[in-house]
């Protein structure tokens, strides 16, 4: 898999300030520039896909312009366009019908796995990184991999969270421990 | 608010077979997660896409919006 990773030390900043004057208003070049990396970040860790992230990209910014009189103020522009981006992409999942489905038992499995999940997660910094990372999401729940997504935004609380994905923070919260569990225990087998 | 790593993030070189390594530690994959979203970078192709895309859109209506949220006339 192609992965769209930056040179060492470059970090994932938007070059769209370059060409900000093709936009068709500077709001949507703002808008557009400040929340592009997150929406793009989800995208490509939920769908696995860096085709597929780019398409879905574009598809929930100009979703989102083209439903602006529709936001109403009560959560903050990120979370809103999370909740486009989650709609889109879990769309997309379902219409994928010889996508493998995990079931939560399996993530049981991995959770009561004997992998040391206390310890840190060591790796070699090399290209393969992102892929071992795409490898442990995949193998995922749709649930466990969203969440972990979500929670690596560090804009984002544990309430936005909870909106988000329809359930109460502490459930959040138990939900985000196993999942923090299950990725170790599968991370450590992508060797 | 969201509880932040207990560790830092430590760094190390090893010397193995001859050849050097950076080896990276996480604390969390929250923190490997970050670390490795800094280093995507968007394909610039999304926002030339978008740029055609938008110039239909842009109207009456986004206007409302952005005046209720930044203000402004």
């Amino acid at each position: 898999m192609n992965e769209p990773m930056a040179s060492p030390g470059v970090t994932g900043e938007s070059p769209v300030n370059l060409m900000s004057s093709n936009w068709a208003s500077a709001e949507l070049a703002s808008l557009y520039d400040e929340h592009s990396h997150a929406i793009f970040y989800l995208a490509l860790r939920y769908l696995g896909d860096p085709q597929k992230a780019e398409d879905a990209t574009h598809d929930v910014f100009l979703k989102a312009f083209q439903r602006l009189d529709q936001f109403r103020g009560e959560a903050s522009v990120r979370t809103w366009l999370y909740r486009i981006a989650i709609n889109h992409c879990q769309n997309l999942i379902q219409s994928w019908h010889n996508r493998n489905v995990y079931s939560n038992a399996n993530d049981a499995v991995w959770e009561n796995s004997i992998a040391k999940t206390d310890s840190p997660l060591r790796v070699l910094e090399t290209k393969e990184l992102g892929q071992r990372i795409q490898k442990t999401l995949d193998a995922m729940s749709d649930e466990y991999r969203l969440l972990l997504l979500l929670i690596a935004d560090e804009e984002l609380t544990y309430e936005e969270i909870a909106t988000l994905v329809g359930q109460s923070a502490d459930a959040v919260r138990g939900k985000l421990h196993r999942a923090r569990k299950a990725f170790a225990a599968r991370f450590e087998k992508t060797f | 608010m969201k509880q932040r790593a207990k560790f830092s993030q430590k760094q190390e070189q090893i010397v193995a077979q001859g050849s050097q390594h950076t080896v990276k530690e996480f604390a969390s994959p929250d923190e490997m997660l970050r670390y490795d979203a800094a280093r995507v970078v968007i394909p610039p192709e999304i926002a030339e896409r978008l740029q055609k895309s938008s110039g239909n859109v842009h109207g009456q209506p986004m206007r409302r919006w952005w005046h209720k949220l930044f203000g402004g006339g």
